[in-house]
Order: C-alpha cells, then sequence, then structure tokens
C-alpha cells in the first residue's frame, strides 16, 4: 500500500467520523439552549412553561420561533372523574395524558419525545407537565 | 290467576317480538330499472411492498390529531432506528392513520371492575417518492392501561420488528 492509498483511507476514516459525530450531535440538546413552546390544546404549553422553571430544567424558553433552537409541539387531554368513577371506583382525579417533542429547528430531526398516561392524577396537568420536564432535564443532562 | 298467566305470555310475547324485530333484516327494495346501484370492485387488495425499509431512513409523521405525538415518542421509546422529522419534503417516509379512544361506561366500571378505555389505532406507512405503501398495522386495545400510549408502542414495536426483517 503506497502512501497515496493510506492518505485516502484515512481521510475516508475521517469522514466518516466526522459524519457520525455530526449525527450525534445532532440529536442532543445543549443546555441553555433556546426552545420554543408551540400552543397547544388546553392551553398545555403554560403548564409545561411552569413546569420547566418548577424542575429546573436548563433550558431558554422564547415566544419567537425565529430565535429559537428547538420546538416543542405536543398534545395533551384531561377527562375529569366522572360520577360512575367517583361512585363504583372511589376516585375524583382527572385522568391525564399528555405527549411531547422536541424538534431541531435547524435540521427539522425530532430529537426527544416522551409520552405520559396518569390515570389518577392528584394535580391534573401540573403532574403530567412535570413528569415531561424531569424526563428533559434528564436528556440534557445525560448529553446523549 | 288466569290474568296473572295471560300478563306474563304478554309480556313475554312482546319481548320475543322486540327481540325479532331488532334482529330481522329490513326488507330490501326491489331494485328499479332506474336507479342501478354502483356496481363495487370486490378484488382482492394488492400486497403490500415488501421492499426493505432501510434503518435510519427519514420519516415525516402527518396530523393524527395529536396521536403523531403519541408515536414520535413510542419511536424514541421502543428505539425504532428512524428519523423523525418535521416536514414531509425531508422524508423518505410519510405515516398517516387514525387513532380513537373510548372511555370506559359506568357498566364497564361496575361489572368489570375497569376504568381503562378502549383503544383503536391504524397506521399506514408509504413510500414519499413512490406513494407505494410499505408497512400498515392495526391495534385495538380493549383495556388500555395508559390510553394512547400503549397503542402508539404497539404500533412503534411492530415497525421495529419490519424494519428489523422480523416480519
Amino acid at each position: 500500500m503506497n502512501g497515496k492509498n493510506l492518505s485516502l483511507l484515512f481521510l475516508l476514516v475521517l469522514v466518516a467520523t466526522v459524519n457520525c459525530l455530526a449525527q450525534e450531535t445532532e440529536k442532543q440538546i445543549p443546555a441553555n439552549s433556546k426552545i420554543f413552546i408551540n400552543s397547544m390544546k388546553d392551553e398545555f404549553e403554560k403548564f409545561l412553561i411552569a413546569a420547566f422553571t418548577a424542575k429546573k430544567v436548563p433550558l431558554e424558553v422564547v415566544f419567537d420561533r425565529d430565535k429559537a433552537d428547538f420546538e416543542l409541539t405536543g398534545t395533551s387531554e384531561s377527562k375529569k372523574a366522572s360520577t360512575a368513577k367517583k361512585i363504583i371506583m372511589g376516585s375524583w382525579h382527572s385522568s391525564e395524558q399528555a405527549s411531547v417533542t422536541v424538534v431541531n429547528l435547524r435540521s427539522g430531526v425530532a430529537v426527544w419525545a416522551y409520552s405520559v398516561n396518569k390515570s389518577n392524577s392528584n394535580h391534573g396537568k401540573k403532574t403530567t407537565a412535570e413528569s415531561c420536564a424531569k424526563h428533559l432535564k434528564e436528556k440534557i443532562e445525560s448529553k446523549k | 290467576m288466569y290474568h296473572r298467566i295471560t300478563f306474563l305470555f304478554l309480556l313475554l310475547a312482546m319481548f320475543g317480538m322486540s327481540g325479532y324485530a331488532q334482529t330481522t333484516p329490513p326488507a330490501t327494495p326491489t331494485p328499479s330499472t332506474a336507479q342501478t346501484a354502483p356496481i363495487v370492485d370486490k378484488a382482492a387488495p394488492s400486497e403490500l411492498s415488501k421492499d426493505k425499509i432501510s434503518p435510519g431512513s427519514k420519516v415525516y409523521i402527518a396530523a393524527i390529531n395529536g396521536y403523531e405525538s403519541f408515536l414520535t415518542a413510542a419511536f424514541v421509546k421502543k428505539e425504532v432506528p428512524i428519523i423523525v422529522v418535521n416536514a414531509r419534503e425531508k422524508a423518505d417516509y410519510q405515516i398517516t392513520g387514525v387513532s380513537e379512544t373510548v372511555q370506559a361506561s359506568w357498566a364497564k366500571m361496575l361489572f368489570l371492575g375497569s376504568e381503562q378505555s378502549n383503544e383503536l389505532a391504524s397506521i399506514v406507512m408509504s413510500n414519499v417518492k413512490t406513494g407505494v405503501v410499505v408497512w400498515g398495522y392495526n391495534v385495538n386495545k380493549s383495556n388500555s392501561w395508559r390510553g394512547k400510549q400503549s397503542s402508539s408502542e404497539s404500533c412503534a414495536k411492530h415497525l421495529k420488528a419490519r424494519i428489523e426483517g422480523r416480519k
């Protein structure tokens, strides 16, 4: 193997490594990134902002999509306990489910997503929002 | 005594007639020459494409009344080897579908002691360039422990199996 072939091989390996690294970085959510939270059903975005503060998620929430690095979209559903549930099951708590997705606005790739379902939510939407915030914080801190 | 027996007989006859009326199909009108029903093509559906879905493909999930978000979360949780993108133009494949939730009725709670919902979902994955359907899946969970999360994770599990060639 001559020197020319060796340099070509080295270059190829380098390109592949850089590509892999770029893909890995693309999936990360760096701390202190700017995030835009899109409006959701039943104003769940407000609960999410409050949960981010309560759980100390290291992200900056911005209200202008153009200034953001990431966008959070999702949905939330809430069902109050029916009379039957109150009488038969003896539970007054609502049933909550929510799902959120974080998308990198530059690449358009979904970098993180999470869904939560609480059949007897003690604090309604607050519980599901805080669950989302906790898991997002874990994702940021894991640096994966 | 005879009055009571007659009354009971009458009641039974009423129930019987009511039951018969519910099970008897409505009389079909005689086809007229002016109104001819359209001929329905009953040919078997064409087979789904067996093309390999390569790992790392970019997938766009169309809006399914919020269910798309549950699907994305399920793909992350089940580690499905695809990349979800937010624009159709960037994608190799597109997922469309429908999802339905039926909450537990009081009868279900009383007789079965279950407050879990009934979840239905159906998703179809097609190649954006060719328009060929490459995969489809239906799920029905009559007692879904975690609502939409359960049905979406079932979809994700089966898509992963399809990509890995286990199905």
